[in-house]
């Protein structure tokens, strides 16, 4: 039987939750129950462990967190939707996606990049029928002047017919028929539903006779990744952003960090010495990021959509983001030109998404510095408690649809 | 304008992943290029390495044909010149001893949360896609 | 509900496009219903149906511009601009304009606006005189007007929302010397004082207790097992520290350590009027009412817009210190608190709209006052009851 979303993904963090049991007043035993678990419960703790590495460019480095193991992937990725696959789109999918494009063991479940490839291969096919729909038109408007030349010498009769001809396909105001016949095809390839297309294409590929039929091609760089038991070798991992893996290693405290280099476990100081001096502003961002999921947001990048961050309302699986937060500092970057603006409420209004300005208040020098200085001690609370945040929502706003 | 962005740093240490690395195995197992090979051309008194592989199906719609494509790999917080890209694209003349510049490159942004976001950069005007 | 089906092609403006000027001979033809748009061709093909319907449309277009514009004599206004007061004094009044434009003094005289003064003119109601009593060129009213005025921006956006139908009055509040926010304060005491005689004081104290800058409300239980937390996060470990947690709600209210602003949600809890008078350009210009409104002019009650003027080239975006002495001087909207969290989330507490001009070209912009931190997204509303399914349903499913 197939799972519901609400069962696959309970719960919004990667933290075991133990409620109090009932007390039932006429029960003494039910009393004394709940003063043990109260005073004696039982810890129940996860403990995941991420690896920190550096992506180097020239001239700088940033970090990155990266987990391997398969079932602490699955805990990240299912309880609030942490990380990206590092070959996916989001939830790592690519050992089940190539195991079934190289015909191998492992690729019985379908992805949701498949679905999407689908998707834009029905898109592709509405695309083609448009053209021709327009290339058939075209064709009639050369053979209307074709027939019209050839009748410029004839007698008035033929004249009058081809001004009948004309007029049907102009005078009917601006919706001529030719456009009105056009417009006809587009809307109900429109009304078609691309989304439920796919799903018929998606089970058929699905079904193992389809996926059998296809020739199974290996590409020579296929053949580095599958051992000599004919396995295919994972060549995925979950990557956590740093304001995930400082959410998870020192706001929830689930994540045990190891120095790549060193080989040791990473304290939370040394974790944040690390992220601030790649990022100057790594402090405020990484305030904002907690801000919305103290809130209980999920909380992904937007860098798609020109924003900083995405806000799901519990992630992915279940609806697409809702808001795209782009964070200012202020004093600082808030003060940005009106085309700017635009461009990125064009982009965040084209996938119907909300735009938010995140103006966050806090000094990321002066915190910075003491965090790099550390000859005194400073409290990480402290310093995430000295940022203020404010929204703002910026939307287009269309007069004329105000009017009533 | 600088060449800050163009320099290599001369200790790459043996830990870490060149972002080079991270965009030619994204495009193999994720996109499924073929024949990634990489490209070391000079811009702007620099040296720039560059990915060069093959997509599984046309990129552009418009496309003639499947060719081998230019990728160059960068980061989000880069900013790049209009000067700077006319290098690359001399660049790539130079190194492959070509007659012309390529009319376009995929510019890949690597990003801390492993998205790479690929973009178009053309060589000059093109036409817009009709739909 | 309507509305949020609307939501899809909100942002589709059709002004944005250039117009087929063949609607209107389609109108002349068929009276009442308006013509279909039709689909617009990619790129010059050319077809001799393209080259027709452009001259058609073109053609359309002259012959609506040569339409001859009448004027009744019953209706004829006219008025004296005095530049010393930088309005225009009404000589001859007529017509229905006076229900919405122009203010009368203590002697029944009405006087106009430059803005109102352009309008009037631009579209051939009004002629306007020098006081020497020669009559102003149009030339001369634009330059007069526009002195008046400051900018052209004003105007255009002034003439903008009068021509789509709507009602606009210059704010009150735009008058540099109005102290916007000490008339904000006596609202607020007004209905502090109206919601004390409703409902008394406790509903009010909760509430004030929660606004502006602060992240939790400490009950004096909480607060001790907070001083053990706080112990254990100033050594830096992590932000949760205990081994057992009885429910995701406490995880989230000890997650939450970033102070975050909190929109007031009624009037009386606006607490944020001791800060910066809104200055020009970040300053309501204009109120606008929709165009069905029964205004009056003595009395026209709230409006239902608060329009900003700014020029896209001279004015960046406001800073944030800018937007919230804007959102300061206006009030909080009474309808919000009725909407669902998301349309709270995406339409705010308190709202202005800013017309950024550049260059003749007006793009509208809704600033809305929101507060995420307010909204929980970890509580979730309770499941909906389900519909019992019986046998007999499902029978008849299958």
């Amino acid at each position: 039987m197939k799972k519901s979303l609400n069962q696959l993904y309970g719960s919004p963090l990667p933290l075991v939750v133990r409620p109090l049991p009932p007390i039932i007043p006429h029960n003494p035993l039910s009393w004394i129950f709940w003063l043990w678990e109260y005073w004696f419960p039982e810890p129940e703790y996860n403990l995941y462990d991420g690896i920190l590495h550096a992506l180097v460019l020239p001239s700088e480095t940033t970090f990155y967190v990266r987990i391997d193991n398969g079932s602490d992937i699955n805990s990240l990725w299912s309880m609030g939707f942490f990380g990206k696959g590092t070959l996916s789109r989001s939830e790592p999918s690519w050992y089940t996606r190539t195991a079934r494009r190289l015909g191998l063991q492992g690729g019985e479940q379908m992805t949701s990049e498949e679905v999407t490839a689908a998707r834009r291969e029905e898109r592709k096919k509405f695309k083609m029928m448009r053209a021709q729909a327009e290339a058939e038109e075209l064709a009639r408007r050369k053979k209307l002047d074709e027939m019209k030349e050839v009748w410029a010498g004839q007698d008035s009769d033929s004249v009058s017919t081809l001004v009948d001809e004309e007029s049907k396909l102009t005078s009917t105001g601006v919706a001529s028929e030719a456009g009105d016949s056009k417009h006809e095809l587009t809307r109900t390839l429109e009304e078609s539903q691309p989304a439920q297309a796919a799903a018929v294409l998606v089970e058929s590929s699905a079904s193992p006779e389809v996926s059998g039929n296809h020739a199974t091609v290996i590409r020579f760089e296929d053949q580095s990744i599958i051992d000599s038991n004919n396995k295919l070798i994972q060549q995925e991992y979950l990557q956590l952003m740093p304001q995930e893996a400082f959410f998870l290693s020192y706001g929830l405290g689930v994540l045990r960090i190891t120095d790549h280099v060193t080989g040791k476990p990473l304290t939370s100081e040394e974790l944040l010495t690390r992220f601030v001096s790649a990022n100057p502003r790594f402090l405020s961002q990484y305030a904002v990021y907690h801000h919305y999921r103290s809130l209980g947001w999920c909380v992904r990048s937007g860098v798609k959509f020109g924003s900083e961050l995405l806000l799901y309302k519990r992630g992915p699986p279940f609806s697409h983001a809702e808001f795209c937060i782009r964070i200012l500092t202020s004093p600082g970057d808030e003060q940005h030109d009106w085309w700017w603006n635009t461009s990125i409420g064009r982009v965040v209004g084209g996938v119907k998404k909300g735009l938010v300005f995140c103006y966050v208040q806090g000094n990321d020098t002066e915190n910075t510095a003491k965090i790099l200085d550390a000859s005194e001690g400073y409290s990480i609370k402290d310093i995430l408690g000295s940022y203020q945040i404010r929204e703002v929502v910026y939307r287009r706003w269309i007069a004329t649809r105000n009017r009533d | 304008m600088s060449s800050r962005n163009f320099q290599r740093s001369v200790t790459t240490a043996l830990d870490v992943m060149a972002i080079e690395d991270r965009v030619a195995e994204n495009l193999v197992h994720q996109h499924l290029w073929t024949n990634l090979k990489s490209l070391n051309i000079r811009a702007a008194e620099s040296n720039i390495v560059i990915c060069t592989g093959v997509p599984p199906a046309k990129l552009h719609p418009d496309d003639y044909e499947i060719s081998e494509e230019y990728v160059l790999p960068v980061r989000t917080e880069q900013n790049w010149t209009v000067h700077q890209w006319a290098c690359v694209f001399d660049g790539i003349k130079e190194a492959t001893n070509a007659e012309a510049s390529p009319r376009r490159v995929v510019m890949a942004m690597v990003t801390e949360d492993s998205t790479i976001v690929y973009y178009f950069v053309n060589n000059g005007l093109i036409r817009p896609r009709k739909n | 509900m309507s509305k949020e089906a609307n939501d899809a092609d909100i942002d589709v403006d059709i002004s944005d496009e250039q117009q087929d000027w063949r609607f209107l001979n389609a109108i002349d033809r068929s009276g009442q219903s308006l013509p279909k748009r039709g689909e617009k061709d990619y790129e010059p093909d050319g077809t001799g149906l393209q080259v027709s319907t452009l001259a058609e449309s073109r053609a359309a277009m002259y012959k609506a511009l040569e339409g001859e514009r009448k004027h009744s004599s019953k209706n004829h206004v006219s008025a004296t601009w005095f530049g010393y007061i930088g309005k225009a004094r009404v000589d001859v009044v007529a017509g229905p304009h006076f229900m919405t434009m122009g203010k009368a003094d203590s002697s029944g005289v009405i006087w106009l606006l430059p803005e109102e003064v352009i309008y009037l003119v631009e579209r051939g109601s009004m002629e306007c005189w020098w006081p020497e009593g020669a009559p102003m060129s149009l030339q001369a009213v634009y330059s007069t007007c526009i002195k008046a005025m400051g900018d052209i921006e004003k105007l255009q956006v002034y003439s903008y929302l009068r021509k789509i139908g709507f009602i606009v009055q210059r704010a009150t509040s735009y008058d540099p010397d109005f102290r916007v926010l000490e008339q904000r304060k006596l609202e607020r005491e007004e209905a502090l004082i109206n919601m004390r005689n409703k409902a008394g004081y406790s509903g009010l104290l909760r509430r004030s207790f929660l606004m502006g800058y602060n992240n939790c409300v400490v009950s004096p239980l909480s607060f001790i097992s907070r001083q053990l937390a706080r112990r254990a996060a100033t050594s830096n470990s992590t932000l949760l520290w205990r081994s057992v947690y009885r429910s995701y709600e406490s995880i989230y209210s000890e997650l939450n350590i970033i102070p975050c602003h909190r929109p007031p949600h009624l009037e009386a809890e606006v607490s944020d009027l001791d800060i910066e008078e809104p200055a020009a350009p970040f300053r309501v210009m204009f109120d606008v009412w929709k165009p069905g409104s029964t205004f009056k002019k003595a009395s026209p009650g709230k409006p239902d817009y608060r329009i900003v003027v700014v020029s896209a080239r001279d004015d960046k975006m406001p800073s944030l210190n800018q937007t919230a002495s804007l959102f300061a001087s206006v009030p909080v909207s009474e309808t919000t608190k009725d909407k669902s969290q998301m349309q709270r989330l995406k339409e705010g507490w308190r709202t202005v709209i800013l017309a950024v001009v550049d260059a003749g070209i007006i793009s509208l912009f809704k600033l809305s006052d929101v507060g995420f931190g307010d909204e929980k997204m970890y509580i979730r509303p309770p499941p909906k009851p389900r519909a019992p399914r019986t046998r007999k349903n499902q029978s008849k499913k299958s």
